[in-house]
């Protein structure tokens, strides 16, 4: 099956992004600022706002239809929820990709739009998980509700394991923050940070602290693709779906009784994405690793391939992970520091490198960039994009 | 009134139709997870099909309360309403030490986040909860396996 999927590579393009500001608070509905994000993607695609005849939204925010209606769209053709928290937007690729290729849409338009500080924050959005009953009677009269708390179990458990430290994460959460330095439109633009402001930040659900925590944002991000035989005359250079998988670990409505904790759906997706492609992890130029929390794309590093599992403390030191390092990661500044808008903005970001406009934060000769998404209980999704 | 209202801990549906008969065994003292028939294998949380061999043969079974401590975080800023004067407080995922393959959440009592470690040997504690309506079940160490 794997193989049947090579039948999709290099089908579709990313044609347009859009972003909006990112900030605590937007002063704006969550359907101006995806509107805003959609129109500037539409724009920088070369299309008019009629031309979408598909919408992949978010599970929460905007619908397709008040999109489709303000957009002025009279023939939406498809929309669908694909339904996998912050994997969501990778996974979008693959859906995309399959319209593309079978015809059943022409311009797939992709948004995130959240007032994620001055509005819905994360205990607001913890009612899509899935498996509510389990999460109402056995895990929230313990106080153990949220995202974080969950993620904390697997990260408490690879340290136990794998001897990973607190300065591992740190040496993530340091480049993060190095390379929002670098970007104008992130949130911590301003900001920088030492090791030792990170071993000494707050701690919130240890072992996670505060600087090991994704930023919450009011914000909106959006993508266009299309067929890559229509891309070519558009006023950008495409930017190829070479590869997309999504996965489910097993038993994805509950974390913590896998019999193997690390196996996740990124486990799954990657091997399947890299086959697509008909590439490896090595090969990449840098990679988009969600980042909600620091160990969280330590995990997902090792589970990706891009490390042995257990090893990612080697891997994430010296550098190795920063501009002018061996593989570059997030170059925005991630969720740790660009924004969190649910990754649609690690999508946005490979796109920006990958046509070369990355500016200070530019990887030199950007050809081929890994994205993944981690989501919910533990979803993931992998997309090898190339220039 | 309302303000009070907001602040109590959550708990769980006791009525809940699938998920109750765990309560009805608290109430007495008992620890009770899912068991499939065909393949006998144990599960947790507990689901209407076996999520090893899909059999929708499961049942509730009381098993050993008795487990090992095998991964815990401890949590100084709560997100969950009722908890706000508890901080910090630890959630410790317990595996069962005679149901292979279960993981239970909850609270640990009697042992400082200091003394927490992996492997640590615990054992349920039936906890009533502030209304009394049911018994949570939280983690204690076994006498001696503390320090």
């Amino acid at each position: 099956m794997d193989n049947e999927m090579r039948e999709l590579r290099d089908r579709a393009c990313i044609v347009g992004i859009g972003q909006t500001d990112y900030s605590k608070a937007s002063g704006r509905s969550v359907q101006m600022l995806a509107l805003q994000a959609a129109r500037a993607a539409i724009a920088d695609a070369g299309l008019k706002p009629g031309d979408i005849d598909a919408i992949l939204p978010y599970v929460l925010g905007p619908t397709s239809d008040e999109m489709a209606a303000q957009l002025g769209i009279s023939d939406l053709r498809y929309s669908s929820i694909i339904k996998m928290g912050g994997a969501t937007f990778v996974a979008c690729l693959e859906t995309a990709s399959l319209l593309i290729h079978n015809k059943i849409a022409r311009n797939v338009l992709v948004f995130c739009a959240r007032n994620g500080r001055s509005g819905t924050r994360v205990t607001g959005r913890v009612n899509t998980i899935p498996g509510q009953s389990f999460r109402r009677d056995f895990e929230s009269p313990y106080g153990f509700s949220v995202p974080g708390q969950w993620y904390a179990m697997i990260a408490r458990r690879h340290m136990i394991e794998f001897g990973t430290t607190r300065e591992d994460a740190g040496h993530f959460a340091l480049a993060m923050r190095k390379h929002a330095n670098l970007n104008p439109n992130a949130m911590m633009r301003d900001v920088k940070i030492s090791m030792d402001d990170y071993m000494n930040s707050k701690p919130v659900f240890d072992p996670f602290h505060l600087l090991d925590c994704c930023l919450e944002t009011d914000g909106s991000g959006a993508f266009i693709v299309a067929a890559a035989d229509r891309a070519i005359d558009m006023p950008h250079k495409p930017i190829y779906i070479s590869g997309a998988a999504q996965a489910k670990p097993a038993c994805s409505d509950d974390l913590c009784n896998r019999p193997d904790m690390f196996e996740i759906g990124l486990t799954k997706a990657a091997p399947r994405a890299f086959a697509m492609a008909g590439m490896k992890p090595s090969d990449m130029d840098g990679a988009m690793i969600y980042d909600c929390f620091s160990y969280v794309a330590l995990l997902e590093l090792e589970e990706a391939g891009f490390c042995p599992r257990g090893e990612v403390c080697d891997f994430v030191k010296d550098g190795h992970i920063e501009l002018g390092g061996a593989l570059p990661i997030n170059t925005h500044g991630g969720l740790l520091s660009e924004a969190h808008i649910a990754g649609i903005n690690h999508v946005i970001e490979a796109v920006v490198q990958l046509r070369g406009d990355g500016g200070a934060r530019q990887i030199p000769k950007a050809e081929h960039i890994a994205v993944t998404g981690w989501g919910d209980l533990g979803d993931g999704a992998l997309a090898v994009l190339r220039s | 009134m309302a303000a009070d209202i907001r602040k109590s801990k959550p708990l769980p549906d006791r009525q809940d139709i699938d998920n109750g008969q765990f309560w009805r065994g608290t109430d007495s003292g008992q620890l009770q997870v899912k068991q499939c028939g065909p393949c006998e294998r144990y599960h947790w949380p507990p689901r209407l099909g076996c999520p090893y061999c899909g059999s929708g043969d499961v049942k509730w079974v009381a098993v050993n309360p008795k487990g090992e401590i095998f991964s815990w975080t401890v949590v100084h800023r709560s997100q969950t309403p009722g908890f706000e004067a508890d901080v910090p407080y630890s959630v410790a995922l317990v595996e069962l030490k005679d149901a292979k393959g279960v993981r239970m959440v909850g609270n640990l009592v009697n042992c400082g986040p200091d003394a927490l470690k992996a492997g640590l040997a615990v054992e349920a504690v039936f906890t009533p909860s502030a209304d009394r309506s049911v018994n949570l079940v939280n983690w204690q160490p076994v006498a001696g396996a503390a320090g």
